[in-house]
């Protein structure tokens, strides 16, 4: 051992910490070491002489510490007590066994809930609201006649409907305010898909997704009017419901123009209605039955010409929505001059009907007269007159529901303004009506879908709406 | 006190105490309860200061009984206890800015060296009354160590706590806590130079 490796052993070999091979090979160096010795000799007569003197216990230090621990000692055994329970608790509850029970007890209770929700449903609904979405830009195919459920209640697509006599017209259309309602689900390309369940959206998803599976309709709606549920589905719905409510409610036509409007509806109805409207729910299901009369001739018009829209047959649509459009649904005035602009009289004819709509519906103010406008310019932009979509467009892009097509139409209007340019530069090119079909075409259809949701301002009679219920 | 050895090590005292052997613990405060006052007293240095965290001390004890394995060492439990109550004692005085409390321990403040301190009696070695002004004197030497090296001394000395064990009751590394104890050893070594020489000379 030289001096470098006892310097770290110093300490130890002055309290005796080290074992004894180390330590006497310290002592060993030590005694061959004056210097080391020294260190370790003046350290041990400090140690020896620096004692520290003790103070004297406190009289009855020792009574008040143990006092003071029985005070301690008294709480002690109730936290012990209280951890080990809860340490106990904590062991079962980590066991596999407790985790499969619980699993085991939640499917119990779901399932239960599945089956009450159905139960009431069936039972209950006044009315059942039905959408199915419409893939954009396509007819729609006979298999929707299969999967509308008849007796639905919805009549959403009542222009597809070949008895909608007994449909009611409480409709949410895709599109329509149904959606925005629901959660703004996604209206794909698959009918089944872009069908949304807009009014159980509060009521509890299972049992929604169970409607779904078992019907084919994800959009069965039910404004669950059953007593027993009246309160809990009033509390649970939400806006949702609130929506539907109100436009069932609702049945002049001026509301229908605003129960068209995805955005604007929903607000629409509440500024209407508020949630007074829900209490007396079987008062509002039965409307005045004259109303309801001639509600359903007016729809019955407007479903003849939804369904020969759909078939393509435009010159039949737009009969079948001008004599819809008599009793001054301005709806069916805007699907008249959507009919005229895809049938044979194409954009030039329809523009003026587009014009007269808009006017009719107070300009760009309401959702029909904005789409009516939207229309008019889309025609106009595949008519080349540019400048005067131009106009229209930019009116539009402040009106809050029509903004972002209204922009995006901007925007075809400046690629085409843009080809136009070039093909100038070209030769002089007439206006291309030949492309006017193609692109209205797409907007009109994808928007179509929308349209029937007009109707979910005519009211249901209770009688439909049982009927209605039972998918 | 009725196992099989006449002194059952701490752990194993307690060991009895959590199984509801109160007899056990008291051994365990007996035992301790000197070297603690004295641990707490020369960090406090107000004696109602020391018994307080004494007290508490073993209050706590009894609190996180539960808590106790039998793995670890008794005295390194509850020397950090009171450790940790006497920091925060300090820290309560520091912020209450308390001075007459540090000159209830008889120090000065910071005025005189450890020079200085042990430079006057020189005088009074010869008088014969070494015995009590040593240890007044080195009571002195250590309330100046530094904080870091005053509680390692103190644990070393007065607790008999080894190395290992101050290391983690004071969270540094072992070399730490020797250097700490062996620059202590140094300064009073220093500061007792006279008296280590006298001392030397009675023998």
């Amino acid at each position: 051992m030289d001096c470098e490796k006892f310097e770290p052993l110093l300490l130890d070999e002055l309290y005796g910490e080290l074992d004894e091979v180390t330590s006497a090979a310290v002592k060993r160096h030590v005694s061959g070491c004056a210097r080391c010795a020294s260190i370790l000799n003046g350290m041990k007569s400090t140690r020896r002489l620096a004692v520290l003197p003790t103070l004297d216990l406190p009289d009855g230090l020792e009574d008040r510490i143990l006092a003071s621990v029985k005070e301690a000692q008294k709480v002690v055994p109730i936290q012990s007590r209280a951890s080990r329970a809860l340490s106990w608790a904590g062991s079962w509850a980590m066991r596999p066994q407790t985790a499969m029970a619980a699993v085991f007890l939640l499917m119990i209770g779901t399932s239960a809930f599945v089956i009450r929700s159905r139960h009431s449903s069936e039972h209950a609904a006044a009315v059942s609201i039905t959408e199915q979405g419409v893939p954009a830009g396509q007819s729609a195919p006979s298999d929707d006649h299969e999967s509308l459920d008849s007796k639905a209640a919805a009549a959403a697509h009542g222009p597809n409907q070949p008895a909608p006599i007994t449909a009611p017209p409480v409709a949410a259309a895709p599109g329509g305010p149904v959606a925005s309602a629901g959660g703004a689900l996604a209206f794909g390309g698959d009918p089944m898909a872009g069908t949304i369940d807009g009014i159980t959206a509060g009521k509890g998803r299972v049992g929604a997704n169970a409607k779904e599976d078992n019907s084919g309709l994800l959009g069965s709606a039910l404004l669950a009017a059953d007593d027993k549920n009246k309160d809990e589905a009033q509390g649970a719905r939400g806006g949702a419901g609130g929506t539907l409510e109100k436009k069932r409610a609702a049945s002049p036509p001026s509301d229908i123009s605003n129960a068209a409007a995805p955005a604007g509806a929903p607000v629409a109805a509440a500024d209407r209605g508020g949630d007074r409207d829900f209490a007396p729910r079987s008062q509002t299901v039965a409307p005045p039955a004259t109303k309801s009369a001639q509600d359903q001739q007016q729809l019955d018009g407007f479903s003849a010409g939804m369904a020969a829209y759909r078939s393509r047959n435009f010159a039949e649509a737009t009969r079948q929505f001008d004599s819809a459009a008599r009793s001054g649904d301005q709806n069916a005035s805007l699907w008249a001059a959507k009919s005229v602009k895809d049938g044979n009289g194409g954009c030039s004819a329809a523009i003026p009907r587009f014009d007269a709509v808009a006017q009719r519906s107070g300009g760009s103010g309401s959702w029909v007269g904005s789409e009516a406008q939207l229309e008019a310019a889309r025609c106009q932009i595949s008519m080349g007159q540019l400048d005067a979509a131009r106009d229209r467009l930019a009116k539009l892009t402040s009106v809050p529901s029509h903004a972002a097509p209204a922009q995006q139409a901007l925007n075809e209007l400046n690629q085409v303004a843009s080809k136009r340019e070039a093909e100038r530069a070209k030769s002089s090119a007439g206006a291309g009506g030949g492309g006017g079909m193609a692109r209205p075409a797409a907007p009109a259809p994808a928007r179509a879908p929308a349209k029937p949701a007009a109707t979910a301002g005519k009211p249901a009679s209770a009688d439909d709406a049982n009927k209605a219920s039972g998918f | 006190m009725s196992g099989p050895r006449t002194d059952p090590p701490d752990e194993t005292l307690m060991l009895r105490y959590q199984q509801g052997d109160r007899a056990a613990f008291t051994v365990l405060v007996r035992r301790h309860q000197g070297a603690l006052f004295n641990f707490a007293f020369r960090q406090v240095r107000v004696p109602q200061l020391a018994e307080d965290v004494v007290q508490e001390t073993f209050v706590r004890v009894v609190q996180n009984a539960a808590d106790f394995k039998h793995e670890a060492r008794f005295t390194t439990w509850v020397y950090t206890i009171t450790r940790n109550l006497c920091i925060d004692q300090l820290r309560k005085r520091a912020l209450r800015k308390h001075p007459s409390l540090d000159q209830a321990s008889g120090e000065e403040g910071d005025g005189p060296t450890l020079g200085e301190q042990t430079a006057d009696p020189r005088a009074s070695v010869e008088r014969e009354a070494t015995g009590t002004e040593l240890k007044e004197r080195i009571a002195r030497a250590v309330d100046t160590l530094p904080d870091e090296q005053r509680e390692v001394f103190l644990m070393r000395e007065v607790a008999n706590l080894p190395f290992k064990e101050i290391a983690e009751i004071t969270n540094v590394p072992e070399n730490t806590v020797k250097s700490r104890m062996r620059y202590a050893l140094e300064r009073l070594q220093e500061a007792l130079a006279e008296y280590e020489e006298y001392a030397r000379a009675l023998r």
